[in-house]
């Protein structure tokens, strides 16, 4: 068989393969075309991605914006606050450097970290060889009287924590040798937890205070001296006359030669007081403690009184706590407390009155406590049914000078010194002295001291 | 045999006329020998001629004052045990300590002592002397 259209096999062939590549091809195109949208849709999903991202980086830099402006507030402060520190460090130093004082400061084992201008100027070392070295090497203080080693109070400060001033009469010797007199305190440093982190000696050249006070001692006891002197001369030849050393006395000689011999004998209590104001008022008086029977010293006065007591028929009741302790105090500063105060009951007191004295242990208000308490006091009560203070009186009556108004109408003898004294004494035992009163109802005096006692002083001169 | 007592002898030394006067004529009265000085020196030198039993002794006197004198007594080899009484219108702890240290037996301040009792402490020490 022919075929009638050889040329359209050849096409139709042709179509198909076209076809078939066609299809192949339209397959690609769709498998393409599949790819192309997965990756389209990758595409989309890396678009939000990035989006997200993008918001985060955003949200980010943002915060980093924040902390930024932060961080620059912050430095900021830092940088204020660094400015402020070393302003106030400048002024502190600048301080430090215009104190004419020395001022040291140690650590808890001793060793200075402080050490001013003045400090290097008062011991003669800079404060390149004082820092870091113990403070004993820089700070050498002797006592006066024997140029022996002071008590270590600096080490007492930083151990006990104890703020204390060196006594009077310390020196300090230079790095040349050359010794100076100096008063100091010593206080402790603690931290925010109260826990002792070193101490802090302040200290200065009191060499001369030292000529100043040292000329007051010799000028008071000089003075007293010349006024004592022309005292004794009347006393003496007065009581020649009286015992009749020069003949016999008619009774008005008699009665004449008494009152200047009173007269003579007040003004040397007199003198005698002066000494004892001006002595306690300088700081110079010696304070010696030792173990004392308080109850015997007051009985002992006692004893002192009796032949007033009894010309003035007085009732005298003395009671005294089996308990009380041996206290450590000056037995001639505690008798004068003593002398005064029941003096001043006898002479105010009417013929025929009672005083009464009472000694017990009590607290620093004069509470009666047990005796295992602490913070225990001897208490000296003394009390009588004399005259009384008037109430316009009163807040005087511890001043130098001051009589009651009521007792000086009756008797023109006393030194107005007495209460002054005793409470100069007891403040500087660290007790306390009160009173109460009514006028013409009687007085009760009040004493505490602690049990601790009294501390001792060196000082140039005793109380009279 | 007649048998004399000694009377007992007394230095006085102090530079007041009057003082020194009053108890001259007090310490005659009541059976001492009395020798008298008005400073250190003179007291130092009446001391060591004539040998009292017991020296009353100022203080605040010119020329040689009672502590300088007190401390030359002690040097000498009668002086050491020499017997003194400081008599002083001195109050001081400085004084007190520095007659002490150079040993005197009393300290006593004129002006709040009578005279019987200056007396009584006299006799008092020269008889624990005897």
């Amino acid at each position: 068989m022919k075929r009638l259209y050889p040329e359209t096999d050849d096409t139709t062939t042709k179509l198909k393969v076209l076809a078939k590549k066609k299809e192949s091809t339209r397959r690609k195109l769709v498998v393409t075309a599949k790819k192309l949208a997965l990756t389209a849709e990758k595409k989309e999903n890396i678009r939000n991605n990035l989006i997200i991202t993008a918001r985060q980086l955003a949200i980010v830099a943002k915060e980093k914006e924040v902390i930024r402006k932060k961080l620059a507030v912050t430095a900021e402060a830092l940088r204020l606050k660094a400015e402020n520190i070393e302003q106030v460090e400048a002024k502190e130093e600048a301080i430090l450097a215009s104190i004419d004082d020395g001022v040291v400061a140690c650590d808890k084992n001793g060793q200075v970290t402080l050490f001013n201008k003045a400090a290097e100027i008062l011991t003669g070392l800079s404060a390149k060889e004082a820092i870091g070295q113990h403070y004993s090497y820089s700070l050498k203080f002797i006592r006066e009287s024997d140029e022996k080693k002071s008590d270590d109070l600096i080490g007492m400060a930083i151990v006990q924590g104890k703020a204390t001033k060196m006594a009077s009469h310390t020196m300090l010797i230079k790095k040349n040798g050359y010794k100076i007199s100096v008063s100091d305190s010593i206080a402790p440093v603690r931290n925010s937890q109260k826990v002792i982190i070193g101490c802090v000696i302040v200290f200065r050249d009191s060499t001369q205070e030292a000529k100043i006070d040292k000329a007051k001692t010799e000028f008071v006891s000089l003075a007293s001296h010349q006024l004592r002197t022309p005292l004794t001369t009347v006393n003496w030849y007065s009581e020649m006359l009286l015992t009749g050393d020069a003949g016999p006395l008619n009774e008005k000689q008699r009665e004449y030669i008494n009152e200047i011999y009173k007269g003579s004998k007040r003004m040397g209590s007199l003198v005698n007081a002066l000494l004892d104001v001006s002595r306690m008022e300088m700081g110079t008086f010696t304070v010696e403690p030792e173990p004392t029977d308080i109850p015997a010293l007051a009985q002992s006065v006692v004893d002192e009184l009796r032949p007033q007591i009894d010309k003035k028929s007085l009732k005298f009741n003395g009671k005294y706590a089996d308990n009380l302790p041996v206290v450590n105090a000056d037995p001639k500063l505690l008798r004068m407390v003593f002398q005064n105060i029941l003096f001043n009951s006898v002479k105010y007191t009417p013929d025929g009155g009672n005083i009464n004295l009472e000694l017990g242990l009590s607290d620093a208000k004069g509470q009666a406590v047990k005796a295992n308490e602490r913070k225990l006091n001897i208490m000296v009560k003394v009390s009588d049914n004399g005259y009384g203070i008037p109430k316009i009186n009163q807040d005087k009556i511890f001043t130098k000078f001051f009589r009651g108004d009521n007792v000086r109408a009756k008797d023109t003898e006393g030194t107005g010194l007495g209460l002054y004294i005793v409470k100069g004494i007891v403040d500087q035992s660290g007790g306390r002295v009160w009173f109460e009163s009514k006028e013409g109802k009687g007085t009760t005096f009040y004493l505490t001291l602690p049990i601790e006692g009294m501390q001792k002083r060196v000082g140039t001169n005793t109380l009279t | 045999m007649d048998i004399q007592t000694k009377k007992q002898s007394i230095l006085v030394v102090d530079d007041e006329v009057s003082l020194r006067k009053a108890l001259g004529d007090k310490l005659v009265r009541e059976g001492f020998t009395v020798f008298e000085a008005k400073n250190g020196e003179e007291g130092l030198d009446v001391a060591l001629n004539n040998h009292p039993d017991l020296i009353l002794l100022d203080i605040v006197m010119p020329v040689v004052d009672g502590i300088t004198m007190l401390k030359n007594l002690r040097e000498n080899e009668w002086g050491r045990d020499a017997k003194v009484i400081m008599l002083t219108n001195l109050n001081g702890s400085g004084k007190v300590a520095d007659a002490i240290v150079w040993g005197t037996q009393d300290y006593l301040v004129k002006s709040d002592w009578k005279m019987d009792d200056v007396i009584v402490k006299i006799r008092q020490r020269l008889k624990a002397a005897s």
